[in-house]
């Protein structure tokens, strides 16, 4: 899949918040829950917002010239980037691409130092976040209205 | 002892079949106790019906998290079962679930499997708007649960300025240490129901990260405590 594309969080299944000092996800098919770390959380903002990941990795290898060597920095953000798409956080988004520079925050908030970025996985509640234990229903319903074309059949 | 605390809010049209299926366990509750959180319709009366084997409140609207502590105030069971008003369960519920607590004294918490049902008056054009999933599924909800009442002591009341007071409960309760068990038996039945639809399940989704976020914190601290304490010793 082309990393040149823009990619979106994968919403309504997905919701999440950034809380200043780390970006919390809940998956709400799966029940995991997700933190990432300032430097995840930057690269979140950016690829959430539609940032295409080249777009995001090129300009944090170029924001750590002299201080982190920049094939690993690439390969760290390609390996979180392959892991965000296997948890389903993300998805491909069809709407255009935005530049990095929509995201002043990647440019004034990158960690001093490069340290590789990770996304911490929690399942230690998926049973109970699964069910959707609060008697209540979303913008799609709960559980979930039949699909339009389920209800053509 | 068992006390089985029942919260409602204007659940004229379940309440009665959620008290039955408590009645009719094959193992007896010793106490049953319904918390009625300040109902407008019909509850209050359905519920007297079934006095004295039903222990009978009244709170002004302040919410399931409030309701369910004040059932744990009201009664005095050694064990402590909740049913949501528009749930039920099966016969042996209480029977087995029982048995497992009495068999193992190091486990707090035992739940159940559920099974999801689309309420019978549903019309038959509102029913097919849902998809109601009959999947037999593990299932550590509140409906499902028998604790003994040192665990409320040891994690503290429930919240009652949220909607999702069992998720927060049970998050500080892992913090805690508790030891839950999920018996592999469908007992709980879940009902879906017109009254169950609301539109705030954005606002429940985003305080579900908040209390995510709030249980890390707590998590990390207490690991940055015990580090502490070991360089320390």
């Amino acid at each position: 899949m082309s990393q040149d594309q823009p990619f979106e969080c994968n919403a309504p299944d997905v919701v999440f918040e950034n809380f200043g000092d780390e970006v919390v996800l809940l998956n709400l098919q799966s029940g995991r829950y997700y933190s990432l770390d300032p430097l995840g959380m930057l690269y979140w903002e950016s690829l959430s917002r539609g940032v295409p990941p080249r777009e995001i990795a090129a300009h944090i290898v170029r924001s750590y010239t002299g201080s982190a060597d920049g094939s690993v920095i690439a390969k760290d953000l390609d390996d979180l980037f392959l892991e965000l798409r296997s948890e389903q956080l993300i998805r491909r988004s069809s709407n255009p691409p935005r530049p990095i520079s929509d995201v002043p925050e990647v440019g004034t908030k990158l960690p001093a130092e490069y340290a590789r970025p990770v996304l911490s996985i929690f399942d230690d509640v998926a049973e109970m976040l699964m069910l959707d234990p609060v008697h209540e229903v979303g913008e799609v319903g709960w559980p979930q209205p039949v699909p339009l074309d389920r209800k053509q059949e | 002892m068992i006390s089985v605390i029942i919260p409602v809010l204007n659940g004229e049209a379940y309440i009665a079949q959620a008290i039955e299926s408590v009645l009719d366990q094959t193992l007896p509750a010793d106490e049953v106790v319904v918390i009625n959180d300040g109902s407008s319709d019909g509850t209050a009366e359905i519920v007297r019906g079934y006095q004295p084997r039903v222990l009978y409140h009244r709170q002004p609207n302040l919410g399931p998290g409030a309701a369910r502590n004040l059932g744990i105030r009201e009664s005095k069971g050694d064990q402590v079962a909740f049913l949501d008003a528009d749930d039920r369960w099966l016969p042996n519920k209480l029977a087995l679930q029982k048995a497992a607590l009495d068999a193992d004294p190091a486990l707090d918490l035992v739940f159940s499997h559920t099974r999801q049902f689309l309420s019978p008056e549903l019309s038959e054009e509102h029913a097919a708007t849902l998809i109601c999933d009959e999947t037999v599924q593990p299932s550590p909800l509140i409906s499902c649960l028998l604790a003994r009442r040192e665990t409320f002591e040891r994690v503290g009341p429930f919240r009652t300025d949220i909607k999702a007071e069992f998720v927060e409960w049970y998050l500080r309760g892992l913090e805690a240490g508790l030891r839950m068990r999920i018996l592999d038996v469908l007992l709980v039945e879940r009902r879906i129901h017109t009254a169950n639809f609301t539109l705030k399940n954005r606002d429940v989704r985003l305080e579900y990260l908040r209390l995510l976020k709030a249980s890390l914190d707590r998590r990390r601290s207490r690991m940055s405590g015990n580090a502490a304490a070991g360089a320390l010793a």
